[in-house]
């Protein structure tokens, strides 16, 4: 019952969020030098001529004023109509929605491959604290962390696909074209996670309670799956579920080094050929992804610690 | 900038691992015949044959620098990349040394008075679906350009009739010299336009090869059109991968995963340099112009000479490296309209220029006049390669004793170049888009065009634009052009920077895929082999 409260003010406070983040990324690109008439026009770099450039903003109503355009998309999404991409003419729900489905699967792969690979070092090395595996991870966290994904990607292609010739650098959607964006993004993130799960363990470990279930005869082994894993789960849920979120529209680069058709790829084009219909298009699917995001987290961290209320917390 | 020198660097010591020598391979271009004046006519098209008739099969990987959302080639620039793709062809086509040859049209003659083109179309033409091409199907075909490409919608205002099943005639109100040059632009492509049921996933056309599969701005794979008209088709079919990134690009070629591509960048030239046996690189001067406008309403006559004196483009294009090659002109020197000239960099005429007007160095080493320090605004945008070129040039500016600054901005048409607050503004365009001087002059020279932002007037140059505008004879075109592009020169009012070669990269063999052409909608043919 509580958890169905908490949906419905969530929906009904995503409604002027979807208005507010709308509005503001339609003034932004409204604003930004050039328009979609200009940057179509002028795409391969062949002179414009104004009479061409007039007659190519009057047909796809540029000329008319700011508020009148927005308006105008604003209520087409009230009909479920995301509108026509300016810069092909396609419906953008058209457009997006394969490029949407593959980076879901990127950033879901991303995030499962993170999991596994931080939260098993992080265990291991609260286990074997300040041990030799412990300072190893440690190190090698610190450097995933710092290195950017680009940088990541062209050394795991030149080991990987030139050197062992194990993957194909074009990755082309298949499982093991796959392999190399989804490593790309998973170890920088897994980086990240490793420290954090780390420090929330030994944060854990630290508490009262398990120097009486040591005194108790308890084994580390057990005290670790059955306590301070649980424990240290809940806070490490919002950061997961943030970058889950990240993932989503910031992939950009991975998808552009590895040739893959994803959403992110597909926000930066529109962006640069200020084609607003798909630039919103993608806000709203931003918007609506770290909602559901943040309100899953919520009620995770109900479930997980039961003395958080989730109508009592000030989201 | 940061992401690029990463890559660099990675790349880098992937070819110093990788690959050793350094010997260059760059084969001769091929040779077409010259269209002539304004007659043209092909009778040998259909005997470009292989000898035997045989196929020797095989599938093409390649990569494509870009990719749409459509295959339509009436539609915004589609038809580039179905050119590419090998799917669609023009009436005419763009020879290597920039004429105009037909290719679905056997011939287009002028009349008289100028004002009417007949074209007859060559009898065997055929679509992929086995519907043979006729004046009729044409004439739709134009029209519907007109009607659904803003760029080409003043065929509206010309009058297409049929006259027989292969000839039909275009008129137009005013005499209209580049009507074949049009007509080999990729976006006139012929499609069977009655018998297409999606024009945007799978237009019927007459190239050597038909759309297999399509992916919206993604993987394009293209077979082999069993109907061709022109006779054998190598290859069994292609595969086009759109791939921006430069050094991912490098490592599938590396990796055996793709077999050729176009616009390669510098470090990509060093790499495949290095192993001549794998990889033939082919580098034509293409047709994209770096230049910049000098803006007489800031600059004085001599700050303009001085700075043109100065500019070495020699030395920018050796930073970038082969990818470009040194203008005089914005046209290839190779063209008919490409013969101009321009002073050889001298520092030291420059420096008496300013000496001259009166400027004099202060004691930061740089030029004032009146107390007030030469300091010239650099305008540019980090695109085509123009952001090395505006270091250049401030570099070379500064040791001859002028002061600059750079200001970079994302779009230049809506910015410096909308509001003329330049001293020097960089742009980059393509300059003979088909042949013919008349259509770049027409846009950046002529008055109240969309690039005369820099004060440049001319009455000499608007009255050689008229003629040029009205002039049939190829001859006196190259003469009028060259004309008109020298007072650009002498009046000091551009700097033709580079042009950019079209670089093309083939591996183990592949052959023909419009890597001797300057144009950059060339790429696969019926006579693209994998040679092996």
């Amino acid at each position: 019952m509580k958890t169905g409260k908490l949906i419905f003010k969530r929906i009904l406070q995503i409604i002027p969020l979807y208005i507010g983040i709308t509005f503001l990324t339609f003034l932004l690109v409204y604003i930004t030098p050039g328009d979609a008439a200009e940057k179509k026009l002028s795409s391969q770099g062949v002179a414009l001529s104004q009479e061409i450039l007039d007659a190519t903003r009057e047909k796809m109503g540029l000329n008319r004023p700011f508020i009148v355009q927005y308006g105008d998309w604003f209520f087409s999404v009230f009909r479920g109509d995301l509108g026509y991409s300016l810069k092909d003419g396609r419906p953008v729900t058209d457009k997006m929605i394969a490029p949407f489905g593959r980076t879901v699967i990127l950033a879901s792969l991303t995030m499962a491959v993170s999991l596994v690979l931080s939260f098993a070092a992080a265990f291991f090395s609260v286990l074997h604290r300040s041990g030799f595996f412990d300072r190893v991870m440690r190190v090698i966290s610190f450097i995933f962390n710092s290195l950017p994904g680009f940088v990541i990607s062209v050394l795991l292609m030149y080991f990987l696909c030139i050197k062992v010739n194990a993957f194909p650098v074009i990755s082309n959607g298949s499982a093991k074209g796959m392999v190399l964006p989804v490593l790309s993004l998973a170890l920088p993130l897994s980086g990240r996670f490793f420290r954090q799960f780390r420090s929330e363990m030994l944060e854990e470990i630290s508490k009262p309670y398990v120097a009486e279930m040591k005194m108790r005869g308890l084994k580390d082994i057990t005290i670790m799956t059955g306590s301070i894993l649980r424990g240290a789960a809940a806070p490490v849920i919002t950061i997961v579920g943030l970058a889950f979120g990240t993932l989503l529209g910031g992939s950009v680069v991975i998808e552009t080094i590895f040739s893959y058709p994803g959403i992110g790829k597909l926000a930066m084009d529109a962006i640069s050929d200020r084609d607003y219909a798909v630039v919103q298009g993608f806000v709203l699917i931003c918007a609506t992804v770290y909602s559901l995001v943040n309100l899953c987290t919520d009620i995770a961290y109900s479930v997980l610690d039961p003395r958080v209320k989730t109508d009592e917390r000030d989201y | 900038m940061k992401k690029k020198t990463g890559m660099c660097a990675a790349l880098s010591l992937t070819a110093a691992i990788a690959l050793t020598g350094c010997n260059g391979n760059t084969p001769d271009a091929g040779q077409n015949v010259d269209a002539g004046n304004d007659v043209v006519s092909d009778n040998t098209a259909t005997d470009t044959t292989v000898a035997d008739g045989g196929s020797e099969g095989g599938i093409l990987y390649a990569a494509a620098n870009f990719a749409y959302s459509s295959l339509d080639p009436h539609k915004e620039y589609y038809a580039w990349y179905d050119t590419l793709y090998g799917m669609t062809e023009s009436l005419f086509v763009m020879g290597d040394d920039f004429s105009v040859v037909p290719k679905l049209a056997e011939s287009g003659e002028i009349s008289d008075d100028g004002l009417t083109w007949t074209i007859v179309l060559k009898d065997n033409v055929t679509f992929s679906n086995g519907n043979s091409l006729n004046a009729d199907m044409a004439v739709k075909n134009l029209e519907r350009l007109a009607e659904i490409n803003e760029r080409f919608s003043y065929f509206d205002e010309f009058e297409m009739e049929v006259v027989d099943d292969k000839t039909f005639t275009i008129t137009t109100p005013d005499v209209y010299p580049t009507m074949l040059n049009d007509l080999a632009y990729p976006e006139f492509a012929m499609i069977d336009v009655d018998n297409t049921e999606d024009f945007d996933a799978a237009p019927v056309c007459t190239g050597p090869f038909k759309i297999k599969s399509f992916e919206p701005e993604g993987t394009v794979e293209v077979e082999k059109n069993e109907n061709y008209w022109d006779g054998n088709v190598n290859l069994d079919g292609a595969v086009f991968y759109y791939m921006q990134d430069a050094d991912a690009k490098s490592m599938a070629m590396i990796n055996g995963e793709i077999q050729a591509e176009t616009g390669a960048t510098s470090s990509e030239i060093e790499l495949y340099n290095a192993d001549p046996d794998k990889y033939a690189l082919y580098t034509v001067p293409a047709t994209r112009l770096q230049f910049y406008l000098l803006n007489e309403n800031t600059l004085d006559d001599e700050v303009r000479e001085a700075v043109n004196l100065i500019v070495d483009n020699e030395e920018i294009a050796s930073f970038l490296g082969g990818t470009t090659t040194p203008a005089v002109g914005p046209f290839s020197a190779d063209s008919a309209y490409g013969k101009v000239t321009k002073p050889a960099v001298d520092v030291s005429a420059a420096t008496a220029a300013l000496e001259g007007a009166g400027y004099t160095l202060n004691a930061d080493g740089f030029y004032e006049k009146d107390g007030k320090e030469l300091d010239l605004n650099i305008c540019y945008y980090a695109s085509r390669s123009l952001d090395t070129c505006a270091i250049v040039m401030q570099e070379e500016l500064g040791r001859a004793g002028i002061k600059s600054h750079l200001t970079v901005e994302e779009d230049p048409d809506a910015t410096y170049l909308a509001t003329g607050d330049f001293d020097i503004a960089l742009y980059c365009m393509i300059a003979d888009r088909a042949g013919d001087p008349y259509y770049f002059l027409n846009s950046t020279l002529r008055e109240g065009s969309y690039y005369d932002v820099c004060g440049f007037d001319s009455d000499e140059c608007e009255k050689l634009l008229d003629e040029l505008k009205y002039e049939t004879d190829n001859s006196k075109r190259a003469e009028l052009a060259n004309k008109i592009v020298q007072i650009a020169i002498d009046d000091n009012a551009f700097g033709y920077i580079g042009l950019f070669n079209k670089t093309t990269v083939l591996r183990d063999g592949v052959t023909g895929y419009g890597e001797t052409s300057p144009f950059d909608f060339y790429g696969l043919t019926a006579d693209t082999s994998l040679g092996k």
